[in-house]
């Protein structure tokens, strides 16, 4: 695998301050650079395999949001949410050191690509978004957040891998190796030796789930966009696809059948249809 | 191999996140930048960056990279549209994000008036990227006096048939800083100054940046319990005749908080210019200490 490093920066939170953890691919000297965001409770490993990809061409962040992976957890568990995330998202970007960046986003982080991405001034010229739109019915993320916040504890990590297996079937395709590193990238060890899952608990919020209609941000972009699609999704119908392409920046639409929420992007006709889309 | 310390100026520029999306943010880079130590400059209200330029070259002469902003409003950063988004929150966010930009874990908070009433309220809280602050001629306690003075001339506006008459205006109401040389005032005028398409010569920021001074009366400003907070090592420069930072703030600013070191420069108000041998001087030394 092509090397990485792994670094931080500090970002502000209210009137507070938290370290944010990044990896970073590729030759600091590249002007093309893509930053690469995880979805609600994934983190910034699950672009490895992308990542490695293009950074033969490019300079490649991926990051994690706060509470999740490396990053630091709030005290202030209400301030989890999207303008906290934004924030976090442009000092990002400013840490990139480019004017212009492209924006590679995965489900929650897709959803921040589409907000930042239609905001006055934006840095992102380009936009990837993984098995992600500006609607998702109430259904499909009551399936995703199923088991979202439940602090489970495994006594082995096989044991937990083999749950992360369990609960997240629709990602992929995944051969057992992707599965086997998707597990472990979900996990950390508690000093009693037991397994659980890398993010913080206190991310669930006991908000009532309803659609989530976000229409009102697709116009506001401009930038040429592709979209991964899991066609057995639950977050991302077809009907939301088919408008996706027809209005606001018309996205291409990269299919990957089989799969639901989401594309795993470990292999290689996703990572060729990002690769050869941003090249563009 | 080449020598990368540069002593001279770059103009560089990043999108910050604030209230309107994203705006430009222009800062003067200076030094190396692979520099061991980065350090941050932050102009007064209606200043900017290129208020720094002796001190900066002088920084990075002795090992620092050195990023003079142009806070959102002023110089070569973006104008807001709507005036409620020039306030503290916003300018806060906008250094914290620069120094992201600057790659730099911490930096060396160096601000005038303005600039460190911002130093303060970032420093004031855990985990601040902070790693030593310069206040010029500001604390917690403002004196309204000083307030009053600065809302008599600020965001008015002006335009100047000529550029000698410009001068003699910002001359007018920057007597009080100081010490600078006929060579650094003209320098200071120069910065202060922009011409606009119809050759007339305004200042150098939006006026929309008064609005909260245009719409309240001046007030004492007490921050002493963000002080108290405080635990970055800081260095107070006062000017001795200073109508903004009094003499018994500047004690409570040595007894309290982070129990500053103070230097006076004498004979000069509101504020010191940073152009002198011996401001430039003691600021490095309290820096390298």
């Amino acid at each position: 695998m092509t090397a990485y490093t792994d670094k931080s920066f500090t970002a502000l939170a209210g009137a507070s301050y938290i370290n944010i953890a990044y990896r970073e691919w590729g030759d600091a000297g590249n002007p093309n650079v893509a930053v690469c965001c995880h979805g609600l409770s994934r983190n910034r490993k699950d672009f490895d395999d992308l990542a490695a990809d293009l950074a033969k061409d490019w300079r490649v962040f991926s990051v994690d949001m706060p509470g999740r992976g490396d990053s630091d957890w709030l005290d202030d568990k209400s301030q989890y949410g999207y303008p906290l995330y934004e924030t976090v998202c442009a000092s990002m970007i400013a840490r990139m050191g480019a004017d212009k960046v492209t924006w590679i986003g995965t489900s929650m982080g897709g959803i921040l690509g589409m907000r930042l991405a239609g905001k006055r001034g934006s840095p992102i010229e380009r936009l990837v978004l993984n098995d992600i739109g500006p609607f998702i019915p109430a259904s499909g993320r009551r399936d995703n957040q199923a088991n979202f916040g439940t602090d489970p504890r495994y006594p082995s990590e096989a044991k937990a891998i083999a749950y992360i297996k369990e609960t997240r079937s629709a990602f992929g395709p995944f051969s057992d190796k992707d599965w086997d590193k998707f597990g472990r990238d979900s996990l950390r060890q508690l000093p009693d030796g037991q397994w659980t899952l890398h993010y913080d608990p206190g991310l669930a919020s006991n908000a009532p789930i309803t659609d989530t209609d976000m229409w009102d941000l697709w116009p506001a972009i401009t930038q040429p966009t592709l979209t991964l699609w899991g066609v057995e999704s639950k977050l991302l119908e077809a009907a939301t696809v088919d408008r996706m392409a027809k209005t606001g920046p018309m996205t291409e639409v990269f299919a990957v059948p089989g799969v639901g929420h989401c594309p795993g992007l470990t292999r290689d006709d996703q990572i060729a249809a990002i690769r050869d889309f941003i090249a563009k | 191999m080449q020598p990368t310390s540069r002593n001279f100026p770059v103009a560089r520029s990043f999108k910050s996140l604030g209230p309107e999306g994203f705006h430009k943010v222009a800062y003067t880079e200076w030094g190396a930048e692979d520099a061991g130590r980065t350090a941050l400059m932050v102009h007064g209200l209606t200043r900017n960056g290129r208020d720094f330029d002796d001190l900066a070259k002088a920084m990075a002469s002795k090992g620092w990279r050195v990023a003079a902003v142009d806070v959102v409003g002023r110089g070569d950063s973006e104008w807001l549209v709507a005036k409620k988004g020039y306030d503290f929150a916003t300018y806060v966010a906008d250094m914290i994000q620069l120094i992201a930009r600057l790659g730099a874990d911490k930096v060396d908070w160096i601000g005038t008036s303005m600039g460190g009433v911002m130093g303060q309220m970032a420093a004031a809280a855990p985990g601040a990227p902070i790693n030593k602050l310069v206040l010029n001629d500001i604390g917690p306690f403002l004196d309204k006096a000083g307030l009053a003075r600065i809302k008599g001339y600020v965001g008015q506006d002006p335009s100047f048939a000529s550029y000698e008459e410009a001068e003699a205006a910002v001359n007018a109401v920057t007597g009080a800083f100081g010490p600078m040389d006929a060579a650094q005032r003209k320098r200071f005028c120069a910065a202060s100054l922009r011409e606009r398409s119809d050759g007339t010569v305004t200042l150098n920021y939006d006026p929309k940046i008064a609005w909260q001074f245009h719409e309240n009366e001046p007030e004492d400003v007490d921050m002493r319990p963000l002080w108290n907070l405080i635990t970055t090592p800081t260095l107070v420069m006062r000017g001795a005749v200073s109508d903004l930072l009094s003499s018994e703030t500047a004690a409570y600013m040595q007894a309290n908080g982070p129990k500053a070191e103070l230097y006076d420069v004498p004979d000069v108000g509101h504020a010191p210019a940073l152009m002198s041998d011996a401001e430039i001087n003691r600021i490095i030394s309290f820096l390298e200490a």
